[in-house]
C-alpha cells in the first residue's frame, strides 16, 4: 500500500529531517504514528502522499511513485491535514462535487456519520466551527471507501464526546482491505484505537509493534517508590497516589500488575527514551 | 471524459456565485448609470457598446482568482489530492472562466437590455416599444458584438489565467504591470534598434539620394526623430501595418502559448 525506503528528506540543505527513513503501511490495521511537535509527522505523511518529495530513497503508493499523484491512486486515498479551509459552499454541493471522485464514496454513511457527529442542515461550511468543519472533513474521509485514510491530528479541535464518537466510527470503518494512518501527539484520544503503533523521533522511525507484541513485551505495573520501579528495570514511568506506575519487560519480575491495557504515554516516553530495550521485548522493528 | 466533467461541475460550484454576481452587478449598474438619463426626458438606450468592456473586466476578475485554492495554505493540500489531472483541472477552469463567463455575462446583458426597453416600452405608453428593442437590442446585433467579444475576450483570459498560475500574490495586478512592462520594454528595445539600424540615415551620413534609395523619399526636417510615427511606418513589415490581416494569427498564437504555458507552471508549482 505504502512503502517508503531509504528516503532522504529536509526542508533546507542544512536542515535534514529524515536521513534514511524506512516506513510501510500494510492493508488492515490503524497505524498509530506518533511524536512530539516538530518529529516529523506530517512531513511523513506528505512524503507518504506525494505531496513533498525526497532528495533520496523511493515513495511507493499503490506501486506507483507516490510524487506522480496519479489519478487512479488520489481516488484510493483520503487525507485529512491538520490545518485546513473550506470552500464557501454550502455541505451538500460540497460533498455532491467531491463524491464524484471516489467510486466507492457511500452517501448513506455519509448521512450517518454526519449523523453521528451532529453535524444538521446544509449550511455553509464557512459558517460552521471549526470542530463541525473537521466532523464534516472525517465523514467524508471515512465515507470514501478509500483503502488508505490518512489522518493527521484528527483530535485537534473536536470536543471530548466527538472524540469518543471520532474512535467509534474510525474503528467501525476500519476492515481488513483498509489502512488509517492516524499521526498525533495527543496519544490519550487515540487509545485503545490503533495498531500498530509507531514512533517517530528525531527524524527516525524509533519504534514499530503491533499491540499484541506490545503486551506480549511489557507490563504496566505499580510500585511502591521510584527506586523500586527502576530496580525492576523500568522503561518510562509516572508517579501516581504516591506510588510508581512503570511499564517493563514482561520478562522481570516485581511490582503489580495492571491489568493488560498500555498506558500510550508511557509506551511513547519509553520509545524515545529507550528504543533498543523497548524494541527487544516487544519484537518490534525499525 | 468522466473525471473531467466532475472537475467541471466542481468548478462551476466553487465560482458559479462569483461569477453571476459579477455579471448581474455590471450589467445592472451600467443600466441603471444609463436610466439617469431619463431625469432629462425618457429615451430608449443601448448597453451593448459597454459589453465587451464589461466582458473583460469581470473575466478578468474571476479568471485572476482561479488558483486561490493552489495560494492557500489551508486548501492547497486538498486541491493536490483532488483525484484528476493537471490539464482537467486546467481544462475546467478554463472553461470555467471564458465559455461560463461569456453565457453569463450575455444572459445579464439581454435581461438588462430586456429590462430597460420593456421600461421605456411602459413609459412611453407602448407606442415606441418595438424601437426601443431595437435600440436596445444594438439593432439586433447584439449576438454579433456578443460573439466578437467573445473573440477578443480569449487573448485577455490567456494572459490572465497564466498570470493567475504565475504570480502567487495579487495576479491580477501583477499580471496587468507585467503586460505594460513587457509593452513598454518592447517598444524602447524597438526604438533603440531603429535608431541602430538607420542611424547613418537618420544622422544624415547618406542625404539625398541614399535615404530616397533607402526608404523611397526623402525626409522632412523632424522625421527621422525617434518617436516619429511616419518612419515606423518606413520600417515597419507589412503585416503590422495591416492588423486585420494578422489578428487571427496572433490571437490564436497568444491564446495557444499562453494556456499551454499556464499548464507547464500548474505543473512546476505543483510539484
Amino acid at each position: 500500500m505504502l512503502d517508503m525506503t531509504g528516503v532522504r528528506f529536509g526542508y533546507g540543505k542544512r536542515s535534514v529531517l529524515f536521513e534514511t527513513l524506512d516506513f510501510a503501511v500494510r492493508p488492515g490495521g490503524i497505524v498509530g504514528l506518533l511524536g512530539k511537535n516538530g518529529a516529523g509527522k506530517t512531513s511523513l505523511l506528505k512524503l507518504g502522499t506525494g505531496l513533498l518529495f525526497p532528495s533520496a530513497g523511493e515513495v511507493m503508493l499503490f506501486d506507483t511513485p507516490a510524487w506522480r499523484r496519479r489519478p487512479e491512486v488520489l481516488s484510493r486515498i483520503a487525507y485529512v491535514p491538520e490545518q485546513f479551509d473550506v470552500p464557501s459552499i454550502r455541505l451538500k454541493p460540497y460533498v455532491e462535487r467531491l463524491a464524484a471522485y471516489y467510486p466507492r464514496f457511500d452517501h448513506a454513511q455519509m448521512e450517518r456519520y454526519l449523523q453521528r457527529f451532529e453535524v444538521a442542515g446544509n449550511g455553509k461550511l464557512t459558517e460552521l466551527s471549526f470542530g463541525q468543519q473537521k466532523k464534516v472533513l472525517l465523514s467524508f474521509a471515512l465515507a470514501t471507501g478509500a483503502e488508505l485514510v490518512v489522518l493527521d491530528e484528527p483530535t485537534n479541535g473536536l470536543d471530548i464526546p466527538s472524540k469518543q464518537i471520532f474512535r467509534q466510527l474510525t474503528a467501525e470503518a476500519a476492515g481488513d482491505e483498509r489502512a488509517f494512518i492516524v499521526s498525533t501527539h495527543q496519544v490519550r484520544d487515540v487509545e485503545n484505537l490503533i495498531d500498530p503503533i509507531v514512533v517517530l523521533d528525531e527524524g527516525a522511525v524509533v519504534f514499530q509493534a503491533r499491540l499484541e507484541d506490545i503486551q506480549n513485551g511489557i507490563a504496566l505495573r505499580r510500585f511502591e517508590s521510584e527506586v523500586a520501579a527502576e530496580r525492576a528495570g523500568s522503561l518510562a514511568m509516572q508517579t501516581q497516589l504516591g506510588s510508581s506506575v512503570a511499564l517493563v519487560p514482561r520478562e522481570l519480575s516485581g511490582g503489580e500488575e495492571l491489568g493488560s491495557d498500555i498506558d500510550l504515554e508511557l509506551l511513547f516516553q519509553a520509545a524515545v527514551t529507550h528504543p533498543n530495550e523497548l524494541m527487544r521485548v516487544c519484537g518490534g522493528e525499525r | 471524459m468522466k473525471r473531467f466533467m466532475h472537475a467541471i461541475q466542481h468548478e462551476l460550484t466553487l465560482q458559479y456565485r462569483n461569477i453571476l454576481i459579477a455579471s448581474g452587478a455590471v450589467a445592472g449598474s451600467m443600466m441603471l448609470f444609463a436610466m439617469l438619463t431619463w431625469i432629462g426626458g425618457v429615451e430608449a438606450f443601448d448597453l451593448w457598446p459597454g459589453y465587451q468592456l464589461a466582458m473583460i473586466i469581470i473575466g478578468v476578475l474571476i479568471t485572476s482568482s482561479s488558483f486561490s485554492e493552489l495560494r492557500s495554505p489551508g486548501q492547497r493540500i486538498a486541491y493536490l489530492l483532488r483525484p484528476s489531472t493537471v490539464w482537467e483541472k486546467v481544462g475546467s477552469k478554463i472553461l470555467v472562466t471564458t465559455v461560463f463567463v461569456w453565457l453569463s455575462v450575455t444572459v445579464a446583458f439581454f435581461l438588462a437590455a430586456l429590462l430597460s426597453a420593456g421600461l421605456y416600452g411602459l413609459l412611453s405608453g407602448g407606442s415606441e416599444a418595438a424601437r426601443a428593442f431595437q435600440i436596445s437590442f444594438a439593432g439586433g446585433d447584439w449576438w454579433r458584438i456578443a460573439g466578437e467579444a467573445f473573440i477578443s475576450y480569449l487573448p485577455v483570459h490567456a494572459l490572465f489565467f497564466f498570470g493567475s498560475v504565475y504570480f502567487r500574490k495579487h495576479p491580477a495586478g501583477r499580471t496587468l504591470l507585467a503586460i505594460v512592462g513587457w509593452l513598454g520594454s518592447y517598444v524602447v528595445l524597438a526604438v533603440v534598434a531603429v535608431r541602430v539600424i538607420f542611424g547613418r540615415y537618420l544622422t544624415g551620413d547618406y542625404p539625398g539620394e541614399g535615404r530616397i534609395r533607402a526608404f523611397g523619399r526623402e525626409f522632412g526636417p523632424q522625421e527621422g526623430l525617434v518617436f516619429d510615427g511616419r518612419l515606423w511606418n518606413e520600417v515597419m513589415p507589412w503585416y503590422l501595418q495591416n492588423p486585420e490581416t494578422l489578428e487571427p494569427v496572433v490571437t490564436t498564437t497568444i491564446v495557444v502559448v499562453f494556456w499551454v504555458l499556464a499548464v507547464l507552471r500548474l505543473r512546476e508549482t505543483e510539484a
